[in-house]
């Protein structure tokens, strides 16, 4: 009862969604500049950032999980905040950290030129910031499943600790470094309010398909029904089809 | 078990139910523009104070307003940025009243108090290298600035187009951007830290702000408010209101 209840509450919304479909004028709708434009951006940003998740997330991950670094538990909420915090308090942050007149945006741009916010760059380190916590936390708890015990033995039988990491520990946690960077990627797909608040709207540059649908809600509503139809489609076929391929492996 | 989670239901209903119905009993709610924010939360206390019925104010893009209006949304007025939506939103939902026009408001270029003058004119709106906004084309103020740009035969280098003029004020106002295309009365709410640039007279446009009534039906039942819209919209062209808006820098209808 209160599974189907469960199930009902995400699914009746989905279904509602269908329903308003204008299927005549689907293809025009989904094939128009601006949801092309954006459906590239969308997947070149969260891409990207599920990239840079797995460069900086999994030495973070072994950080937390095979070291015992002072302040850890301290590092690991802190790690993890974004996943809770309002993307529009992350966007924000990142607009006082990264900002031209940011602690770190003003030195940025007078040593290299570079302005973050308003660029593509700025959307892939806002989709980095709301994503990374996911793949950090599943590698973390894919290296705790893993234990030590074969990293000690190659270690005992004189590997060096770059070698253990490289032939031992990476290989062990694979599978969950594959799953934390298809949720990091998800959640990076769907982003909407650290990308605004940092990286703005612009279409053809930062506009993703999130913020197409959200702009185009009010007045152009057959294409914004489109667009959430191809996210609902894209993120529905894509956990579908990894869901046990790949996610079960990181769960043994 | 089972009843603890009947009772936790309970307490939750109970709280929400509580939230959704003033003490006092009679209550409109006003879903506004977001560039009416400051005098809208004015208007709302002179109006409580004459009236004794309390406002509940629900503020964003006129156009978003007009979408959540469209599917039923429980509010008495419509208090929006162009009046054209409204009288739009009238053609395609029913229980929409007569727009109303209450005052207008006019497009300039905000730049930031401490400006360094990079910025004085709508030409530089063409400046690649200044981080520019206008409102979306979607919302009232993208349509207001578009209209401008097309006026003065500009092909802006905008880098953002925001999706409602407040956020795109704010964005001017922490720096960063370098400017934009805002209601002048969106620098008299931030006077502190915004500067106002008129636009040249082919440019200009003027914004023309109207009000209806909502009425959707169930009010008794479901709305959460129980008066009807029409005498707030009334109330916006009476001499109170109007030197309300007057103060904050809106024009008359």
């Amino acid at each position: 009862m209160f599974a189907a209840l469960g199930a009902a509450i995400i699914a009746i919304p989905l279904l509602a969604l269908l329903v308003r479909v204008p299927w005549s004028g689907l293809v025009d709708a989904a094939t128009s500049d601006v949801v092309r434009d954006a459906l590239l951006i969308s997947l070149v940003t969260s891409l990207a950032a599920a990239v840079v998740s797995i460069v900086l997330g999994v030495p973070l991950a072994w950080v937390l999980a095979r070291t015992d670094a002072p302040g850890r538990g301290v590092l690991r909420a802190l790690v993890t905040l974004p996943m809770i915090l309002p993307p529009v308090v992350g966007g924000a942050a990142l607009l006082f950290a990264f900002g031209r007149r940011g602690v770190l945006g003003e030195w940025l741009e007078q040593s290299t030129g570079l302005v973050l916010p308003f660029s593509i760059w700025g959307v892939i380190l806002a989709n980095t910031f709301v994503a990374l916590p996911f793949l950090v936390i599943t590698v973390e708890g894919g290296l705790v499943a893993a234990g030590t015990r074969r990293e000690e033995a190659a270690a005992t039988l004189g590997a060096t600790p770059w070698h253990v990491f490289r032939r031992v520990t990476l290989p062990s946690v694979a599978p969950a470094i594959r799953a934390g960077a298809i949720l990091a990627w998800a959640r990076a797909f769907g982003e909407f309010g650290a990308t605004i608040t940092f990286a703005g709207n612009l279409p053809g540059r930062t506009q993703t398909l999130p913020l197409a649908v959200f702009v185009s809600l009010d007045a152009d509503r057959d294409a914004a029904i489109a667009i959430s139809l191809i996210m609902v489609v894209v993120s529905f076929v894509i956990l579908l089809t990894l869901r046990d391929r790949w996610w079960s492996g990181s769960a043994r | 078990m089972s009843s603890r989670i009947g009772a936790a239901l309970g307490a939750v209903a109970l709280v929400a139910s509580a939230c959704g119905s003033g003490d006092s009993g009679s209550s409109i709610r006003v879903a506004a523009a977001s560039s009416l924010t400051d005098v809208m939360t004015e208007l709302a206390a002179a109006y409580e104070a004459a009236s004794g019925v309390e406002v509940e104010l629900n503020l964003g893009a006129s156009s978003a307003l007009a979408l959540q209006i469209e599917e039923g949304a429980p509010v008495d007025v419509f208090a929006s940025a162009d009046v054209a939506l409204v009288a739009d939103l009238r053609e395609r939902t029913s229980g929409i009243g007569a727009p109303v026009e209450f005052a207008t408001n006019d497009l300039v270029i905000a730049v930031r108090v401490d400006a360094d003058g990079r910025i004085d004119a709508l030409d530089d709106f063409t400046d690649d290298d200044l981080l520019l906004g206008a409102c979306a084309a979607q919302v009232p103020c993208g349509g207001y600035a578009a209209t401008a740009f097309r006026l003065a035969d500009i092909d802006p280098a905008l880098d953002t187009e925001e999706t409602d003029v407040r956020s795109l004020a704010a964005k001017i106002a922490s720096g960063a951007l370098d400017g934009g295309l805002v209601y002048r009365t969106d620098v008299v709410a931030a006077v502190d830290s915004l500067r106002a640039i008129d636009l040249p007279a082919e440019a200009a446009v003027d914004a023309v702000y109207g009000a209806a009534a909502v009425d959707r039906g169930g009010r008794d039942t479901s709305y959460g408010s129980t008066e009807s819209g029409d005498d707030f919209v009334e109330f916006l062209l009476s001499s109170t209101a109007q030197e309300i808006l007057s103060a904050q820098g809106f024009g008359p209808p």
